[in-house]
């Protein structure tokens, strides 16, 4: 039976999303992997600790969260890895594309049939210099259609619009789904992407993210970034800094900027298409990084200190900020699969 | 040959050559202006600078002047065809004076094609393949797909995932789409 499923190569999380009558599965693992030396005994340690891992010939790789123990157990003589970086994958790291296509056929498997349908995201045109995901896209591509998948790529943005319905009211009351701004806030990258009734209209991506904000505040506060990222992650609220703590202060700071820079990157691009909106924009904002507490009256208050060339109606979060990308790329790999019949 | 390739979604216009290169266009130089023009245009450098424009081959790094032709003359024409007639003559070790007549029918084809590839002044496409090259998406996944095909070959996986099922109202969404989109 044809299947359609929805898949958010990220950097800091591989998920893929499926229907399941009335619900949506979502499968998700941490997009890492730390490579072990060959020894006589390594499939043993490996069966003991029921270690996650990838084979390849007598190498080695664990991934997933089994990658943080084996990290944690060894530091400084395991390299924790990832195989995206800044939202891309490297195209000189072979290692890292060998257990992406891993996690992609141990998650999905073989497609059924030839109309089924897979749908992935790639981040949009970089406005900060940062690597292009031609490359990228390219690569996420032939990994599906090893696997027999026909293949449906839309940009992240556009996912969040998909998966979230914003709603723009036109000046004659008139309601537009699907139309507003839809921002992935990811570790490695922030997409954003104007959308029309569906349509995307613009997209932009700055690799000013998560990661971004983790270096900056530890180069600033000499905090090593794994005690940033906790307490990001445990401590940060918007709407209550602790202006004594000076990770959370500079988290605030560095936060403002990342927002900042992203709306103003935004504007530059939206002067092209003003002339056509001029109602109020919804914002729907989704990704790990929008996760602390107030990350939306954050926004609001930077976004109202801004000049910008349009109205925003009002910031909201996803309704699963962490699932919203995954979502939206099921919903596009459903509405791909019917026009395939 | 000289030639560029542009690395943008966007066209961009060469003002100064006066040449408009579509996005992920190539576009041998050598074949449409002089290695002294290419060389003085302030433009091309600029989007050499700005990473607007690569540059994907150059037989001529040290840049000596070259007289680039952008036509085959006639009298050109004329020379290649007395020297091919010159060659089938001896190889037919003929007394005839002409070649006989689908011999010239051959040498009118030559001389069209010579004709053709002199006088085109427009962009190079797939010369050389990279990311960047202006590939169909379907053609560059097959690619792909058979670069990981090669590297995968005998890899395992035991993966473990987190799992989790939410109700979803993806079934109203596609439908609205589908009605939105089509």
């Amino acid at each position: 039976m044809s299947k359609a499923i929805g898949c958010d190569c990220g950097t800091m999380f591989f998920q893929v999303a499926e229907k399941e009558n009335d619900n949506v599965k979502v499968r998700r693992t941490r997009n890492a992997f730390v490579e072990l030396e060959a020894s006589e005994d390594i499939e043993e340690v490996l069966a003991r600790n029921d270690w996650q891992y990838v084979q390849d010939g007598n190498k080695f790789y664990v991934i997933g969260e089994d990658s943080l123990r084996v990290a944690n157990m060894f530091p400084g003589k395991v390299e924790l890895r990832r195989p995206l970086q800044d939202g891309v994958l490297n195209k000189n790291e072979e290692k890292k594309m060998l257990v992406l296509s891993q996690l992609i056929e141990t998650s999905m498997g073989k497609a059924p049939d030839d109309k089924s349908v897979v749908c992935t995201c790639v981040s949009s045109e970089s406005v900060d210099g940062s690597p292009d995901s031609s490359f990228h896209k390219a690569r996420l591509a032939g990994m599906f259609k090893n696997l027999g998948w026909n293949i449906k790529v839309i940009e992240e943005g556009h996912a969040v619009i998909l998966a979230e319905r914003p709603v723009l009211v036109e000046p004659d009351g008139t309601e537009s789904p699907y139309s507003g701004i839809g921002i992935s806030f990811g570790a490695g990258r922030v997409n954003c992407v104007l959308a029309y009734k569906g349509l995307q209209v613009i997209g932009m991506s700055a690799a000013r993210s998560g990661d971004w904000i983790d270096k900056k505040v530890a180069e600033a506060t000499g905090e090593p970034i794994s005690q940033i990222t906790k307490k990001k992650e445990t401590k940060l609220d918007f709407d209550n800094i602790d202006y004594d703590d000076d990770v959370v202060f500079a988290l605030d700071a560095y936060y403002a900027e990342m927002i900042k820079f992203v709306f103003s990157k935004f504007a530059f691009k939206f002067a092209a298409v003003k002339s056509q909106f001029e109602a109020p924009l919804e914002v729907v904002v989704a990704g790990g990084t929008s996760m602390p507490k107030g990350f939306c009256s954050k926004v609001r208050e930077i976004i109202d200190g801004l000049d910008l060339p349009f109205e925003i109606k009002d910031v909201r979060h996803a309704s699963e900020p962490r699932d919203a990308v995954v979502n939206g790329c099921l919903t596009q790999a459903i509405i791909t699969q019917k026009k395939l019949k | 040959m000289y030639l560029i390739a542009n690395a943008t979604s966007k066209e961009i216009v060469i003002s100064d050559l006066k040449l408009p290169l579509g996005p992920r266009k190539a576009i041998d130089l050598d074949r449409v202006r002089t290695r002294e023009q290419i060389k003085q245009s302030r433009d091309l450098k600029a989007c050499f600078k700005g990473g607007h424009i690569k540059l994907k081959r150059d037989d001529n790094p040290d840049h000596k002047t070259q007289v680039v032709s952008a036509e085959v003359k006639d009298e050109q024409i004329d020379k290649i065809r007395a020297a091919i007639s010159e060659e089938i003559k001896s190889q037919l070790g003929s007394t005839q004076s002409s070649p006989p007549g689908d011999m010239m029918a051959m040498m009118e084809q030559i001389k069209a094609m010579i004709q053709q590839g002199g006088g085109v002044a427009g962009p190079v496409a797939g010369s050389s393949v990279s990311e960047n090259d202006d590939l169909d998406d379907e053609t560059l996944a097959e690619i792909h797909a058979k670069r990981m095909g090669k590297m995968t070959k005998g890899t395992m996986g035991k993966v473990h995932y987190e799992e989790k099922s939410v109700k979803d109202s993806i079934d109203d969404r596609t439908s609205e789409l589908d009605g939105l989109l089509e």
